[in-house]
């Protein structure tokens, strides 16, 4: 799938070719740092820079600043107003209120899809036959497309006539209040959540350990690891770099959820599951107020950001500045 | 049914097109448009229901020489791509669809073009006096018309006749009886009385108590009267019916409440007059001939009328958009549409062959007299975001009824005052 | 839990559990688009019932969908095809550069990936139009590879990670430059990693819904944005989309399914190792 080879912008440093077979397994010399190879490395890392640069750039960029305008969708001429909107934002308790919603969505969702998905990837890993069927079976829900997830779950959880609903009430139990009652409303967002991206976590840590040296878990047997253990102190250090990056991304796409919320409680009951980004979407198309919009997206930024170095101080918590 | 397939029909040739144009390679279509000689071609958005799906059809084919390319989208989607197109100025929307309150809005950004001048120039070509005045003023803003009226709509209230018949009670015309009737009907099965609160569905619900007990939502200053002793009985009123509400109501969408209804697990309730042939579709409902429909007890539910309006942006021929969209609108098509929606040209609307064959019709024009517009002012759907989250929160007792409006005052002054609305 | 103690059939049951779990909204969603409104949402739920597929029919052959989904096609297509080999060789880069410089890149990145779609969406708009490309592949793509790149190079990275710099060390010893290093020595090592991670740039840009509304047009519709066109208003929509979602989600799992033999343990390092 990748053009191995392929490349015109190979930076020919040493024309001497040496294949991958040749690879001489005897130890080397640990490398000096600054190795003036690392220059050559950037090289590899400018068409992605420049990407990111000329496309995404100017939009964040225009974004931010748009945060320090009373700038309404409607007219053209909007006035600097420096910190107002923040100021004005972290004034409201609608903002508050909805950090504390997302915050409770997002780490709940997240703590259970990462403890199911590392179960599941550690399960695929072990079970001897059918993990291709089970792994792709269980990452379905992941392929849906978004916009009609959430409406899938609404045939499950509606009242009277979604599935678990009326199977429930079938059963002769008096079902709850799925989407209406604040606390079950919160229950059923986590488990929606859970549903669509425990997958995601699934497969990632999957795909982590197969990469995985066997040696190590061997290695940590013959020292007399089991079980929980084994676990803990040879395979979760061995994947870190794949925790590290589900964490953050589910993280950050967890605060971002707006279609699965939009369309299963809309926010309800009452205001009780208004995350941040309902709030922002709020701001932005229904108020037009795009300089508080900005504002509330920026927030939302330092907040996750926030979150992510404290994800980074965790995982890596034993050599710091390693990641 | 027949819509749809009339839809496909007209599609087929152009479908056969882009396929062989999507076949020739992705590379081909990256270069080119693909544009049929001389043809001009507009650009149309509006939102996807049944009764529009039907003059998108029929504004595909009002001219000849016009290529005219639909994109139909449910309402939170279409705003969101009205705002970003014609907030930045962009000409890749010529016509849109918009209603009283998005009409109002865009016409004060100064987004749409006035139609006054085309009024008068195809005034008899089109006879466009036979348009229904009430119509007409939902298209308009501050003296100018934005907008040609395609339908108005309005909430009924539904009820089950055989129902009602079997317990010999007869349709509410009040709060007391509606509530009383509710009672009488609500069971774990079949709920009292359908409440759809969710989303916009509350600004609509909210704005039927308001009117039908309270005093409104803004006096003609735009100052708040929401928060009267008389709006505070209305939530109140709103509140206490909340007790026959089916199981989830705070989560249900007009299509929720279409389904209880259609599934018979609603005895009554407001329901949007675009929906109620619905009700009668053997794919759809178990409840086939048994809905009857009354004018909402008590009056002052919601009227509003979706509209065809240009974009200021539009780099297209506007005459030419203008009786495209005149075209579009005729009489004999309203005609054809008047199964789907109520027609806006007053022709068609007092046509005694129609009034015999569509159930709704006998009610039609009571409910039409005694309901109440949207405030007419543009900030008022943005404004109205903020109070009815609060209305939300006093009908689920979150917050008592009285403070909750009271917030939603202050709130709702803070922001028409930093908008500039107060002068 | 100790190794070898813990039963196949165990896990097996396990697995099965929350396979039913994952599946039965799907399942459901399956049954509903393929039965009329009047069954779909029956109070209690119809279980048994006779199948049709007109909604299938429908949108595939009167509403246009096999349009959307040449669009979805070529969109997703052109995103994986570069964004993948330049989010391959950054991740790689990134993994090998271990100072300050290249941490920081990193943490811009991710910064970057955290601001909310809806604010971006109205600049990205408005910078398309500027070069007129709405309604274009080539805008649709551009915005898909830029908002994928920090996904793809720190997933690329994290596989990289995992291939020992000895390797990259021994090599250079060898004589290879920086690039023959990656293209000869590691890239075959991350065989696992480019699959997944080529799946999972496939699933971001073929879904991708809010910058698809926004930036495709008539031309260029994408699946996403059509099925989302039948959100609601007439119940038949909702079945609609049930058969559109199903439809967009075949060619995906027929894609898993494909490239899932890369998957399989035994390719990587201990084969190279040992």
């Amino acid at each position: 799938m990748i053009p191995a080879g392929g490349d015109p912008r190979a930076p020919a440093a040493s024309p001497a070719p040496a294949l991958a077979d040749e690879i001489p397994m005897a130890p080397v010399p640990p490398r000096p740092r600054g190795n003036p190879r690392d220059r050559a490395l950037w090289l590899f890392v400018l068409p992605s820079a420049l990407v990111v640069v000329a496309v995404q750039l100017y939009p964040v960029a225009y974004a931010v600043y748009l945060s320090f305008f009373d700038q309404y969708l409607g007219s053209q001429d909007a006035d600097f107003v420096g910190l107002g909107n923040y100021a004005a934002l972290l004034g409201q308790q609608r903002v508050w209120s909805a950090l504390r919603v997302t915050l409770i969505l997002t780490v709940s969702s997240i703590a259970v899809e990462f403890a199911l998905g590392l179960l599941l990837a550690l399960g695929l890993y072990k079970l001897t036959r059918g993990a291709r069927v089970f792994s792709t079976l269980i990452f379905v829900p992941y392929l849906i497309t978004p916009v009609v997830a959430a409406l899938f779950l609404r045939w499950i959880f509606a009242a009277r006539w979604g599935l678990a609903d009326s199977l429930i009430a079938a059963a002769g139990v008096f079902p709850p209040d799925w989407l209406g009652s604040p606390v079950w409303a919160f229950v059923t967002l986590v488990v929606a959540d859970v549903w669509q991206f425990t997958p995601f976590i699934m497969l990632i840590l999957y795909a982590g350990l197969q990469g995985m040296d066997p040696s190590l878990v061997e290695a940590g047997r013959i020292d007399g690891a089991s079980g929980p253990r084994l676990v803990w102190h040879v395979i979760l250090p061995a994947l870190r770099a794949q925790i590290f990056f589900v964490l953050a991304i589910r993280l950050m796409d967890a605060f971002r959820t707006f279609d699965s919320i939009y369309v299963l409680t809309g926010g309800g009951p009452g205001t009780a599951t208004e995350t941040m980004t309902m709030y922002t979407y709020t701001l932005a198309f229904r108020q037009l107020e795009v300089g508080r919009a900005s504002a509330m997206g920026v927030l939302t930024m330092l907040v996750v950001t926030g979150l992510t170095l404290m994800i980074v101080s965790l995982v890596y918590r034993r050599d710091r500045g390693a990641f | 049914m027949d819509v749809l397939v009339r839809n496909a029909a007209g599609r087929v040739g152009r479908r056969k097109r882009l396929l062989a144009a999507a076949a020739g390679g992705a590379l081909a279509a990256l270069v080119a448009v693909p544009q049929a000689g001389a043809q001009t071609t507009v650009r149309f958005v509006g939102e996807r229901y049944p009764a529009l799906e039907f003059y998108a059809e029929k504004l595909r084919t009002a001219m000849p020489d016009v290529n005219v390319t639909v994109d139909l989208m449910p309402n939170a989607q279409l705003k969101e791509l009205q705002t970003i197109t014609l907030s930045s100025g962009a000409d890749t929307i010529d016509i849109f669809l918009g209603n009283d309150l998005t009409i109002a809005n865009f016409a004060a950004n100064g987004w749409l073009e006035p139609l006054d001048p085309y009024i008068e120039k195809y005034r008899e070509e089109f006879d466009l006096d036979d348009f229904a005045s009430t119509a007409m003023a939902s298209a308009s803003y501050e003296g100018k018309v934005y907008g040609l009226p395609v339908l108005t709509n309005t909430q009924l209230f539904a009820y089950r006749q055989d129902l009602f018949e079997e317990k010999g009670i007869e349709p509410p015309t009040t709060f007391e009886e509606y509530e009383a009737a509710a009672a009488a009907f609500h069971s774990p099965a079949v709920a009292g009385t359908v409440m759809t609160l969710k989303g916009d569905g509350v600004l609509n619900e909210a704005h039927y108590y308001l009117n039908a007990i309270g005093d409104g939502w803004f006096d003609a200053d735009k100052r708040p009267v929401f928060n009267s002793e008389n709006g505070v009985r209305a939530i109140e009123t709103m509140k206490a019916m909340t007790a026959y509400a089916p199981r989830g109501y705070t989560a249900n969408g007009n299509d929720e409440s279409t389904i209880l209804f259609q599934q018979g697990a609603a005895a009554m309730g407001m329901q949007w007059l675009t929906r109620t042939a619905a009700m009668d579709r053997e794919d759809q409902s178990r409840v086939v001939g048994k809905m009857m429909w009354a004018p909402p007890p008590g009056g002052g539910q919601v009227v509003v009328a979706d509209s065809f309006a240009i974009s200021k942006f539009s780099s297209r021929d506007k005459d030419l958009l203008f009786r495209l969209l005149a075209t579009t609108l005729s009489a004999d098509n309203q005609r054809e549409g008047a199964k789907l929606a109520v027609p806006t040209r007053v022709s068609v609307l007092q046509d005694p062959e129609l009034q015999q064959r569509f159930r709704y019709y006998g009610v039609l024009v009571p409910s039409l007299e005694a309901g109440a517009n949207f405030p007419k002012f543009p900030e008022f759907k943005e404004v109205s975001e903020v109070v009815t989250r609060r209305i939300m929160q006093a009908v689920t007792g979150e917050m008592p009824v009285k403070e909750a409006l009271d917030t939603a005052a202050a709130e709702a002054e803070e922001f028409l005052t930093r908008r500039g609305v107060y002068k | 839990m100790r190794p070898g103690t813990l039963a196949q059939p165990v896990l097996l049951v396990l697995l099965t559990a929350f396979a039913v779990f994952s599946l039965t909204p799907i399942v459901w969603a399956v049954m509903i688009s393929v039965k009329d409104p009047i069954d779909a949402f029956a109070i209690p739920p119809k279980l048994i019932f006779e199948p049709n597929f007109r909604y299938h029919y429908e949108i595939w052959f009167e509403r246009r969908f096999l349009e959307f989904f040449a669009n979805s096609a070529a969109i997703a297509a052109g995103t994986v095809l570069i964004s993948v080999p330049i989010g391959t060789l950054a991740g790689y880069a990134l993994s090998r550069i271990r100072t300050p410089a290249g941490r920081s890149f990193l943490m811009g990145l991710l910064v970057v990936r955290m601001f909310p779609h809806v604010l971006l969406v109205i600049p990205f708009f408005v910078m398309a139009r500027a070069v007129e490309m709405i309604d274009t592949y080539p805008a649709m793509i551009a915005a898909m590879v830029a908002l994928n790149q920090p996904f793809t190079v720190w997933l690329m990275r994290s596989f990289f990670l995992e291939i020992p710099r000895e390797l990259d060390e021994a090599a250079t010893i060898d004589g290879c430059n920086a690039w023959q290093v990656f293209a000869r020595v590691v890239l075959p090592l991350a065989r696992p990693g480019i699959v997944v991670t080529s799946l999972f740039s496939l699933l971001l840009a073929y879904n991708e819904f809010l910058f698809a509304l926004v930036l495709t047009g008539t031309e260029t519709k994408t699946l996403p944005v059509a099925i989302a066109e039948y959100g609601g208003e007439d119940l038949n929509y909702w079945s609609l989309s049930a058969a559109g979602a199903i439809g967009i989600m075949l060619p995906i799992l027929a894609f898993m399914l494909f490239f899932q033999r890369h998957l399989v343990r035994g390719l990587t390092i201990g084969a190279v190792k040992g």
